[in-house]
């Protein structure tokens, strides 16, 4: 049963993409939360998500250094993470792609397109 | 550190090198030394061409006036030679006229002795006369002379010529028709005794008569008058005698003297016998016919003919040591010595003459050749201490120059160097104070620069984060807003509305505005998205933040891209036609695209929002080294005081001229910033009412990208 993860430091954003995606319940997605960067590790260390949607600015711990854990430290390379930020800087693009994050998507964003690309990565069309 | 103490260390080798490399390096002392040695050897020259030529002249004169006077000298003894013949001639002539006297004496005492035996009656006067006269008439001394008695009326008592013996020879006359004895008579009658020359032939001879001088006594006691005489070549004789024998002494002097080195002394006689001649083959020889073999003349005929001249006579003649070869100049002067008919000659070589002043020439050119050698040393010690300080002081020049300020002359001179010297390490010392007061004035304001500077960074970094933080706060409830704007939207429309029973009024109204006023949340966040998004934009184009990207871009793409992505604007928007026009093969230009494309979709999306109906056209082409891209509208326009202020930050026209229009009051700023960037430049041209035309400029790249696109399409 394919697992998303959403991280999110703002309660609201967190409930947007909850109920962005809550359709996709229908197709058996379980959807799991997390609003900070040490909570989703612990999440997607035990989960094993297959998207994970990760906010970059978050006290304590980035999404860029929760990515870098993941894909590098951890070795999860299947794991595909769309890092969520506020309209990227070019230090945002590179440091997003250092860590090797596989999609950017910034803020605001259409729910409608956030829902389109998740079905297209889990596959559900 | 090490390095930089070795290069000290390498530079100061050059420069000691340089010191003790020899002073014929230094450029300043070469031309001293050169300019001193020139003069000095032009002072030689010039000395020697002004006084050379005329000392040799001088000398030559004066060897020439030596010789003539070795010639006068030999003539004064000629002279005094023939002076002491003459003195010679008359003792003996003298002499020999008291031999004549007391011969006469003798004879009269002999008579006076006989005429005693007559008055003692001893003999008669006939016995005694006829035995004087008997023994006169044998007597004869010396060279058959003899002595003769005549009485008073010239009859000759007594002579040896019986020719004439007991003749009356009163009317004899002599070869010049002068009378001989009646005078000698008379003369001795009248004063006892007499002398009378005439010519006479000598006794006993056939030679010629000759000059005869007579000695005449009277002897009154007889009336007899007592004669004797002497032939005068006899005394010449035997002064000739005595000449030859002093020609000889003459020879051997003259041989002795030498004019110059080998010149000598020469004398002929009228008739050109050599009389002395050093070449003993020659001497006593007639010479009239020895010539010149050069010239073919007689030689001594020439030499002549220029006696008692003062020029001399210059001809070519050989050396003793090169017999044959008549190549050399010679040069004789010759004096005539009338009472010997002497011709007196001195012969001398001309280059002998000149030896005396060639060796005057080459010692003066000796002297000159070695006060040059002499005056190098004084003068190259006198120029190095010239130039050595000028040269330390050049080479310390040029080390400050280097950039060593602690470079110091150690010259100590009193005199105009020194001061120099003095004032350079002046000069040098007030400059590394200035230059070290500046260095510390310059420290200080760099500090505080760099105070300021880091302050203005901090303070340009706070900017920074505070933008992103203010776009990524403003973004985040705005996601919010806007997400949940759409999803009510969605669900309303797709999951609530079907289960709505449309029945009353007020429901349709109610449910319609739900889904308009949704409409407009969504539209008013987009809006507020772009401002965010233009804000950030602006401000780091301003700030010079903005990362660009340079890439080929070719026009025609760029126009069709434009009109792709503003196609939604026309939707529902069916009087606005969308034309593209552009010229064939445009040239491209480099820029960042996706800035370019920004601009575009302004321009695009200004025009729409202004043009209520008719056309929007999209128009490029290239001209003087530039692109010019136009939107082209035909709407309301842009009153012309409102044009300048379109590409102003937040001076948007929209919300005076009508209410539609609705924008950031940034796009036009923003793209006036992105052409700027590029190099280009943009305007407006409008008429109100008419429609406005937005115009922009890049400058054409060097790479002409082409792409060959439709060049015209209707949305």
């Amino acid at each position: 049963m394919p697992t998303i993860l959403i991280v999110d430091d703002e309660q609201h954003i967190r409930l947007l993409i909850e109920q962005t995606l809550e359709e996709l319940e229908d197709d058996g997605v379980e959807i799991l939360t997390a609003d900070n960067g040490a909570e989703a590790l612990e999440i997607i260390k035990e989960a094993r998500p297959e998207l994970v949607f990760l906010d970059v600015m978050m006290p304590k711990m980035n999404g860029f250094d929760v990515c870098n854990t993941v894909k590098n430290d951890l070795g999860m390379k299947s794991i595909y993470i769309i890092l969520l930020t506020a309209k990227g800087q070019e230090f945002d693009k590179e440091k997003g792609r250092e860590c090797g994050s596989d999609l950017y998507i910034t803020k605001p964003f259409s729910p409608k397109e956030l829902r389109n690309k998740a079905k297209e990565i889990l596959g559900l069309q | 550190m090490k390095e930089s103490t070795s290069a000290k260390m390498e530079r100061g080798k050059g420069v000691i090198k340089l010191r003790y490399c020899g002073m014929f390096q230094s450029k300043l002392f070469l031309q001293y030394f050169t300019t001193l040695i020139a003069v000095i050897a032009i002072f030689v020259v010039v000395m020697y061409i002004l006084n050379v030529p005329f000392i040799e002249h001088k000398v030559f004169d004066l060897e020439k006036s030596s010789s003539k006077t070795i010639l006068d000298n030999v003539y004064e003894i000629v002279k005094s030679f023939d002076h002491n013949l003459e003195s010679y001639r008359e003792s003996v002539l003298a002499a020999r006229k008291e031999e004549l006297k007391s011969i006469v004496a003798v004879v009269e005492s002999y008579i006076k002795n006989v005429g005693e035996d007559v008055e003692k009656g001893v003999l008669t006067r006939k016995e005694a006369e006829k035995r004087i006269l008997g023994r006169l008439r044998k007597f004869s001394y010396r060279n058959k002379d003899y002595v003769f008695v005549a009485d008073y009326s010239s009859r000759l008592l007594s002579h040896p010529n019986p020719d004439l013996n007991g003749k009356d020879v009163s009317a004899l006359l002599d070869e010049d028709g002068k009378p001989v004895l009646p005078p000698m008579v008379e003369i001795a009658r009248a004063y006892g005794d007499g002398y009378y020359s005439y010519k006479w032939k000598r006794f006993r001879t056939d030679e010629h008569s000759v000059e005869k001088l007579t000695y005449a006594r009277n002897f009154p006691e007889w009336k007899w008058v007592i004669a004797t005489g002497l032939y005068v070549d006899d005394v010449d004789k035997e002064v000739e005698k005595r000449k030859h024998a002093a020609i000889e002494e003459l020879r051997r002097l003259f041989r002795s003297i030498k004019v110059a080195k080998t010149g000598y002394i020469t004398i002929w006689d009228s008739n050109y016998n050599l009389i002395i001649h050093p070449n003993a083959n020659i001497e006593g020889k007639n010479v009239r016919d020895l010539s010149d073999p050069v010239t073919g003349k007689p030689i001594f005929a020439e030499l002549t003919a220029v006696a008692d001249t003062p020029n001399g006579l210059y001809y070519k003649w050989d050396k003793p040591s090169e017999p044959g070869n008549y190549v050399y100049d010679k040069v004789s002067w010759v004096r005539y010595y009338k009472p010997f008919g002497w011709y007196i000659n001195t012969t001398i070589y001309v280059e002998e003459l000149k030896r005396e002043s060639v060796l005057l020439r080459d010692r003066i050119f000796m002297a000159g050749a070695l006060g040059l050698l002499i005056l190098i040393l004084p003068g190259y010690v006198f120029i190095k201490k010239l130039v050595s300080p000028i040269r330390e002081l050049s080479e310390t020049a040029l080390r400050v120059k280097g950039g060593d300020l602690e470079a110091k002359t150690d010259i100590k001179l009193d005199n105009e160097l020194g001061i120099l010297a003095d004032a350079f390490n002046g000069m040098v010392e007030r400059l590394r104070d200035n230059i070290h007061s500046l260095d510390s004035k310059v420290n200080e304001r760099t500090e505080e620069l760099q105070e300021a500077y880091n302050k203005l960074k901090d303070l340009d970094e706070m900017k920074s984060s505070f933008l992103s933080n203010v776009s990524h706060e403003l973004r985040t409830p705005l996601t919010s807003v806007l997400g949940f704007a759409e999803i009510i939207k969605e669900s309303f429309e797709d999951i609530v509305l079907p289960h709505v029973n449309v029945e009353s009024i007020k429901v349709e109204r109610a449910i319609s505005r739900i889904s308009e006023n949704a409409g407009i949340i969504i539209s008013e966040g987009e809006r507020l998205t772009t401002l965010i998004n233009d804000v950030l934009d602006i401000t780091k184009m301003e700030a010079g933040k903005m990362v660009w990207k340079c890439e080929p871009i070719n026009i025609k793409d760029l126009l069709n891209h434009a009109a792709r992505a503003t196609s939604s604007l026309f939707r529902g928007k069916d009087p606005v036609r969308l034309i593209i026009e552009t010229e064939e093969n445009l040239p491209g230009t480099v820029g960042d695209y996706d800035r370019i494309i920004q601009v575009m979709i302004n321009l695009i999306s200004n025009a729409v929002k202004f043009t209520p109906e008719g056309s929007i056209t999209l128009k490029a082409g290239a001209e003087v080294g530039f692109l010019f891209i136009s939107v082209i509208d035909t709407g309301i326009g842009i009153p012309s005081g409102e044009r300048d202020k379109v590409f102003e930050k937040f001076k948007q026209l929209g919300n005076t001229l009508t209410d539609k229009p609705k924008g950031t009051g940034l796009g036009l700023p923003i793209c006036k910033e992105i052409v700027e960037h590029h190099g280009g430049r943009i305007w407006v041209e409008s008429a109100q009412g008419k429609g406005s035309t937005f115009c922009f400029s890049l400058p054409i790249a060097g790479t002409n990208v082409n792409n060959p696109v439709e060049s015209d399409s209707n949305v």
